[in-house]
């Protein structure tokens, strides 16, 4: 019996792409007996093109209704089907079928008695050579797989017969199954939703077979299938929508006894599917997870459509299980999806530039910094730990430095509840790495800055010129840096790993624009380098907010990169602002220490402290005097200044101008810091150490220079020698204080207290000691230490930025104060009831011997001599020393309480903290294979371009190199379809064969070999692997 | 079409790069130039005024001496008879509590050295003297001593073991702790090597007397540095004299102040010098007529100036220069002087310690030292013990005129005025204790002088130990 075909058309906002679909359909060398028009709530002239089809039937709905449910509501008005051989023809606005295509559908059935559904080759709409889908199935979780996805069309699935499923548009189907069926599931608008049918077509016993001679053109805009754009929210959206798909079908056809258990898993699943999602770099696949697994548990339509299956279910799920595809043959084509994007990735990189690590002199200038470090540091290199500035030594275990991380109780002095600073977390990661000897890592640190600058420095470098001596150029100047070398002399340790990330900082930002991984290294360092230097904080968010304006498509990557730095920093800016000293928060973390006030001179040299480095008293001894000294070292940054200044005028001014910018802002953040004096050591008000922001200003100054001199062609050695030697020169004095003994740092056994008082704590972990030390204005300053001294990790600004004393500081104060005296009240035992069962009278510091200090030095131990429940114990290097013995037994000062968990405040700023930073470390982490790629990823960095922010030359560069490449790829394609024919054999059998090692081998050499070829010539030989890796395999 | 484009760039590059660096010349310009605001929060401090301890006062007892029978010359003795010790408290009612001190060193007089012990408050002051007189074949005369704080360091400029001078150092802890006493003794000869003379003991609530012919023999002219670590010791030097067979007086010598390059010593009381004069070329009595000791704690030699100003009227002052080795002690004679009281301001180029020496040899041979002493303001409190002719002998060193007022007990106020640079006495009734309120600060001391008898002890302020201390909590 002849076939009768009801052609149901469903236009929804089709106007742009109807024309092509109408005149295909009129071209048809069969044409259909009737066609049925359904116009789906169009807002454009839809609806007049399809009136103008004159159509059999025509229906128009206002809501927006599925591809599925339009075609169930067309078939209202059409005549129940007579016999079996009556089909339907399910089109869409943009299914352009090719004029054999009905005809060629119809011979697949017409010989198959047995097939109830046949599905054209779908191709795509602007590059019909191309198959944007042929035939569909499931693996053996249910994940749905297209089996041909966008794949130059050179026949090689022409052999595809028997499939589990079709795509929806141009499915030719049986009307009477239609109706048995009960058409598709109201639950999958557009993903699965062709498939789920034809799954239920196999389990009513029928065949569901793809047709290769009939080709549909389609445009993926997303109404029969999920869609193929490449807009980041329709990624986004499409992902979530098969996500919910596939955990649909997994409630419809699990057995019955299993639906709970997967419906309790959904959102589960979707939790630990967030954290997998983030590791594979699909941060914008997050939310969609959560959506899916909402919107499915509670969708309603799980019931109806397990009914239907039940209904009309005739054979087994066993029956459909050779058509499912085997895991090895999904992994096969990852890989290869994969492949695909990582030759694009390196084509749309361009010339991809060799780092040369070894042979640009990176080694060579890293080597040499450890030698120098070695030479420089060398007093220092035995020690256990490091004292003087802001240093200390670490409490002893990785766990006593994690205990102090967090909202709690901090341990200082007589402790208080409060915030920790951010630095706490950086200190304990530091004593986690020498977990046997936390204080180590502070020496290492010290041993190996230099080298580590050098590293850092030239890396960065590389980023902005190719040329080898450059990069040592600024490798050399940022290791010799007066700021870096000054907080090196000063034992500033926030300000040493704030110039050790910065150059890190800019590598990550610079390649954030095209990959997760390296925003998320950027966002962490962004929130070590505040941890470390909160001074920094305005800089770097005006640089961030800059980044974020000009990053275009890379805004996602940008936007976020403070997102950990505000979470380690919230509780303490928090608690800063609401005692009202908001300005309090930029204080540096470590050990409050005086350091010297700095003149406009220094500060503009990078010298963070008056004195041009030391040069001032070298000069004063040889009798130079001071303004002459101050004369000479300012023409000492001149010839690196001028080369700088030359940059904003030559070819690339643009980087040299962000450099500059840099510059300033750095300049700015350090004068700022001399003006903000927000915490005390003992007396003296302690102001930002503005190295860190000098820092950022010798960034933006190398960084000029570097770019300047990269665009001379010649003689760039000559200036760039000057600029180095002179800096040097400026820094000698500072870099070889350690070596000559002048330094604040010094090297320590890790004891800050007696040994009497260290055994005591072997005991007592918790004995109070009392250490009064005398100022040079003949006062005193008091702090009660537990076991066996402060720690470094236990230091908070919340406390050095303290403006008034507390009631217990006052407290202590007054006991003090009377203990130093002759007095009336024995104020030894209300300090033994405070838990204090020693006092250490500290020597007055070198710089502060004066007759004052001596006389509180003698009026405070002759008042301990004569107090009778003092037992004076000796002189000990940290000074002399007595113990409290009137109380009755050990004095110990309470215990720690609450600890950072011990609060259900501080366990949820833990959690939060530990929820956010381990998402951005697994976002950070290369994920390898599991990372997504391909059409399918919800979040694809692929197709963005380098940052474009630094330099518009750059970007017209970009723009050419685009251009020219798809040039060239569309004359690939059509080379490659003259070819088609000849390579169609071999091609089809190696795509559907097993996969081969030796195979995949092969395609990565492919790959790897034009990436190389990509060095000398950019272009023409790289478009060819970048388009298909499947083409190669043929050819 | 592409070149109009590039020069656009061009333009815009140059126009980036100007702001650029317009924005860096307008930092650095404003960094230099606009007075910006700076921010300070302070720093968190505590002044802490101690509360007002338990004052302490002690006496050094009974005279403490080498006996003349050779028989137990070994053991020093202590002198009882004609010993007085008057002690008061202001405001009346105030709880003074009396001890003793137990003195092993020394034993014989029945009498023990006394501690004033009042619980620390505003306003509350305590005093005492003592005075004893001799008329016995080998030591006659008058010794006078305060009752003193005892402190941590301090200097004693008096004393002599030539023949026939005997000193005792006699150290009185009245503290809870006992004390671990460093002797430094300086002569004509320089630094005295004694190896007995540091780590001294002395117990707690006891005093301990040492001969100080034990450990610097044959010095004419010895100064004592003494430290205490552990508890506080008042040091006072004992001496006597006996020329030939002659006894030649005895006194109690106080601390004086610690080196400083200005002293002042309130009175001096200068009599029969005609007398001395002729007495005086005898080599044994040597030591009679009135004499500065000085001693230059640096290697450096000091010139001294010093001024005698007569308590009365009129009298202009005396002004000698002499000329001090550094590290020794010298003993200067005071130039000619009428018999008078005079008040002695030192003042040298380097740091010295000072101390000086009156005599008299009418009616009975007996001398005295006179310590240095600073200044005191407000009101203090001083007792007279029994003695002839108690005087109170201020200074005044300042320009500004102190007007005092003097209290006792039971009589009427007495008002004076210390002129600005100069000095004053004011007649005391023996026995009593007076409670004197200055305007001005000067420097205050007690003398008795009648026929062979001369003595005289300084009146302190209150050891500065109890003065407000600044604490940086946390620092």
């Amino acid at each position: 019996m002849q076939a009768r075909v009801t052609a149901i058309l469903v236009a929804h906002n089709g106007g742009d792409r109807l024309p092509r679909t109408l005149e295909a359909l009129k071209a048809q060398t069969r044409q259909p007996d009737s066609l049925v028009v359904v116009d789906v709530a169009s807002t454009d002239d839809s609806a007049a093109r399809l009136t103008e089809m004159q159509p059999n039937g025509f229906l128009s709905s206002s809501t927006r209704l599925s591809f599925g449910s339009a075609v169930s509501h067309a078939l209202g008005v059409v005549s129940p089907p007579q016999s079996e051989d009556e089909w339907l023809w399910l089109l869409a606005h943009d299914s352009a079928p090719e004029p054999d295509a009905l005809a060629a559908l119809l011979a697949a059935v017409e010989v198959n008695p047995s097939v109830a559904a046949a599905g054209p080759k779908q191709m795509e709409w602007e590059t019909p050579s191309f198959i944007a889908g042929f035939g569909e199935s499931v693996t053996r979780f249910g994940a749905s797989v297209q089996l041909v996805e966008r794949e130059l069309d050179q026949a090689q699935h022409d052999r595809m017969s028997d499939v589990l499923g079709v795509g929806a548009a141009g499915l030719l189907v049986r009307h009477t199954v239609w109706n048995e069926l009960g058409g598709f599931d109201p639950g999958l608008p557009t993903a699965d939703n062709a498939l789920d049918f034809s799954i239920r077509v196999r389990l009513a016993g029928h065949r569901v077979i793809a047709v290769p001679a009939a080709r549909v053109a389609t445009s993926g805009d997303g109404y029969t299938g999920p869609g193929t754009s490449v807009k980041g929210g329709e990624r986004r959206r499409r992902q979530s929508t098969r996500r919910a798909a596939q955990l649909h079908r997994r409630l419809v056809y699990a057995p019955a006894f299993a639906v709970v258990f997967h419906w309790l898993s959904l959102v589960p699943l979707a939790v630990l599917r967030t954290f997998f999602q983030v590791l594979r770099k699909q941060p914008g696949a997050v939310a969609g997870e959560y959506g899916a697994a909402f919107r499915t548990a509670f969708s309603g339509r799980v019931g109806e459509a397990r009914r239907r299956i039940r209904t009309t279910r005739k054979v087994g799920w066993g029956a459909i299980a050779p058509l499912r595809v085997p895991g090895a043959e999904v992994r096969r084509r990852n890989a290869l999806v994969r492949e695909l994007a990582l030759s694009r990735a390196r084509g749309a990189r361009g010339v991809r530039e060799e780092l040369n690590f070894f042979s640009g002199g990176g080694a060579a200038i890293v080597v040499a910094a450890a030698v120098v470090s070695a030479v420089l540091f060398f007093p220092l290199v035995r020690s256990q730990a490091l004292l003087g500035g802001s240093l200390l030594p670490l409490s002893g275990t990785p766990g006593g430095l994690w205990a102090n991380v967090g909202y709690g109780w901090r341990d200082l002095g007589l402790g208080f509840v409060g915030a920790s600073d951010p630095f706490a977390y950086l200190l304990a990661l530091f004593g986690s790495i020498t977990f046997w000897s936390p204080s180590i890592a502070i020496v290492v640190l010290y041993l190996i800055a230099l080298p580590l600058a050098a590293l850092a420095a030239w890396l960065c470098a590389a980023k902005l010129t190719t040329r080898a001596g450059l990069r040592v150029f600024a490798a050399i100047l940022w290791t010799i840096a007066p700021p870096f070398l000054s907080s090196m002399d000063a034992g500033q340790l926030g300000a040493i790993i704030a110039h050790l990330l910065l150059p890190w900082l800019l590598l990550a930002a610079l390649s954030a624009a095209r990959s997760w991984s390296a925003s998320a290294i950027a966002s962490l360092v962004f929130a070590a380098l505040t941890a470390a230097a909160p001074s920094l904080w305005p800089a770097l968010l005006v640089l961030w907010l800059g980044a974020v304006v000009f990053s275009r498509r890379a805004l996602a990557r940008y936007i976020g990169i403070p997102i950990p730095a505000v979470v380690l920093a919230a509780p303490l800016a928090y608690a800063q602002f609401v005692r009202g000293t908001p300005l309090a928060f930029f204080a540096d973390p470590g050990l409050p220490n005086a350091h010297g006030p700095v003149s406009l001179v220094d500060l503009l040299l990078g010298l963070p402290e008056s004195g041009i480095g030391g040069w001032s008293r070298i000069g004063q001894t040889v009798g130079i005097d001071a303004s002459s000294v101050e004369l000479i070292a300012g023409l000492l940054l001149v010839p690196l200044g001028l080369i700088a200044l030359v940059a904003l005028f030559l070819p690339r001014s643009g980087r040299a101008a962000v450099a500059a910018l840099i510059a300033v802002l750095g300049f700015a953040t350090a004068f700022a810091s001399t003006l903000i004096t927000v915490s005390s050591a003992g007396s003296a008000a302690v102001s930002i150490w503005p190295a860190s922001g000098q820092s950022l200003y010798w960034l933006g100054i190398v960084g000029a220079a570097t770019v300047g001199l990269s665009t001379f062609t010649r003689l760039a050695s000559i200036p760039a020698l000057v600029a180095t030697l002179a800096i040097a020169v400026l820094a000698v004095p500072v870099a070889t204080s350690t070596l000559f003994g002048t330094s604040d740092v010094r090297s320590s056994s890790g004891d800050v207290l007696p040994a009497f008082v260290a055994a005591e704590a072997a005991g007592n972990p918790r004995v109070g000691t009392l250490v009064i030390t005398p100022l040079s204005n003949g006062s005193l300053a008091a702090s009660v230490v537990h076991g066996t001294g402060s720690t470094l990790d236990q230091q908070s600004t919340l406390d050095a930025t303290t403006s008034g004393a507390s009631a217990s500081e006052t407290e202590l104060a007054g006991l003090v104060g009377n203990l130093a005296s002759r007095s009336g009240i024995d104020a030894s035992v209300d300090l033994a009831q405070l838990g204090v069962e020693f006092i250490v009278l500290a020597p007055p510091a070198t710089q502060a011997s004066t007759p004052d200090a001596a006389a509180v030095v003698a009026r405070a131990a002759s008042s301990f001599d004569a107090n009778a429940s003092l037992t004076p114990i000796g002189q000990t290097f940290a000074g002399e020393l007595w113990q409290i013995t009137g109380s009755e037994g050990f004095s110990a000062l309470p215990e720690p309480s609450p600890t950072n968990t011990g609060t259900s405040l501080g366990l949820l700023i833990l959690i939060v903290q530990a929820i956010v930073f381990g998402l951005v470390l697994l976002l950070a982490l290369p994920a390898g294979r599991l990372e997504a790629h391909g059409p399918r990823a919800a979040t694809a960095v692929d197709e963005v371009p380098e940052p474009v922010f630094v330099d518009e030359e750059e970007l017209e560069r970009l723009r050419e190199r685009q251009e020219r490449e798809a040039r060239e790829e569309r004359e690939q394609r059509d080379g490659a379809d003259e070819r088609d024919g000849a390579d169609a054999p071999e091609a089809e059998a190696l795509g559907s064969a097993e996969p081969d090692a030796g195979q995949r081998d092969r395609a990565d050499e492919l790959v790897t070999a034009s990436a190389g070829q990509n060095v000398g010539a950019p272009a023409p030989a790289a478009s060819t692997p970048r388009t298909d890796p499947e083409v190669n395999r043929g050819e | 079409m592409a070149s109009k484009s590039s020069i656009a760039r061009t333009g815009l590059r140059i126009a980036t790069s100007v702001v650029v660096l317009a924005a860096g010349v307008a930092a650095v310009t404003a960094a230099a130039s606009v007075p910006w605001p700076s921010l300070s929060t302070g720093v968190p401090t505590v002044t802490v005024t101690p509360d007002a301890s338990d004052q302490t006062r002690v006496c050094p007892g009974t005279f403490v001496t080498v006996p003349s029978d050779a028989s137990s010359s070994s053991k020093l003795t202590s002198i009882g008879g004609s010993f007085a010790v008057v002690t008061g408290a202001s405001p009346d009612g105030t709880d003074v509590r009396v001890g003793e001190l137990a003195t092993p060193d020394a034993t014989g007089a029945d009498e023990k050295p006394t501690t004033l012990t009042a619980t620390g408050a505003n306003g509350v002051l305590i005093a005492g003297s003592q005075t004893q007189q001799f008329a016995g074949s080998d030591l006659v005369g008058l010794a006078s001593a305060a009752c003193a704080e005892p402190t941590a360091e301090s200097w004693i400029a008096a004393g002599s073991t030539t023949t026939g001078r005997t000193s005792t150092i006699v150290l009185s802890n009245p503290t809870e702790v006992s004390a671990s006493v460093t002797l430094a003794i300086f002569s004509e000869a320089g630094p005295v090597t004694a190896p007995g003379a540091s780590g001294i003991i002395v117990p707690a609530n006891s005093q301990k007397s040492l001969t100080l012919a034990g450990l610097a023999p044959d010095a004419v002219s010895p100064v004592i540095h003494v430290t205490a670590t552990g508890g506080q010791v008042l040091a006072s030097l004992e001496q006597s004299v006996v020329r030939s067979l002659d006894p030649g007086g005895a006194d109690i010598a106080g601390p004086t102040d610690a080196p400083a390059t200005t002293h002042t010593i309130a009175g001096v009381q200068i009599v029969s010098t005609s007398a001395i004069a002729e007495r005086a070329v005898d080599a044994a009595s040597s030591d009679l007529p009135a004499a500065l000791r000085v001693y230059v704690p640096g290697t450096a030699g000091a010139a001294v100036s010093v001024t005698l100003k007569s308590e009365t009227l009129g009298v202009p002052d005396v002004t000698a220069s002499y000329s001090a080795v550094g590290g020794v002690v010298t003993d200067f004679p005071f130039p000619s002087l009428p018999d008078d009281t005079y008040s002695v301001t030192v003042t040298s180029d380097q740091p010295v310690v000072v101390g000086a020496r009156t005599a008299v040899v009418s009616g009975g041979t007996d001398f005295a030292w006179s310590s240095a002493s600073p200044a005191i303001s407000g009101t203090f409190l001083f007792a007279t013990a029994v003695g002839p002719n108690p005087k109170l002998m201020l200074a005044n060193s300042q320009s500004a005129d102190a007007a005092i007022t003097l209290t006792s007990g039971s009589g009427q106020p007495v008002t004076a005025t210390v002129a600005g640079n100069s000095a004053t006495g004011i007649p005391l009734a023996a026995a009593t204790v007076y409670t004197v309120t200055t305007s001005a600060p000067v420097m205050a001391g007690v003398g008795y002088l009648g026929d062979g008898l001369v003595s005289a002890f300084s009146i302190s302020p209150p050891s500065p130990l109890a003065s407000p201390v600044t604490v940086y909590p946390g620092g």
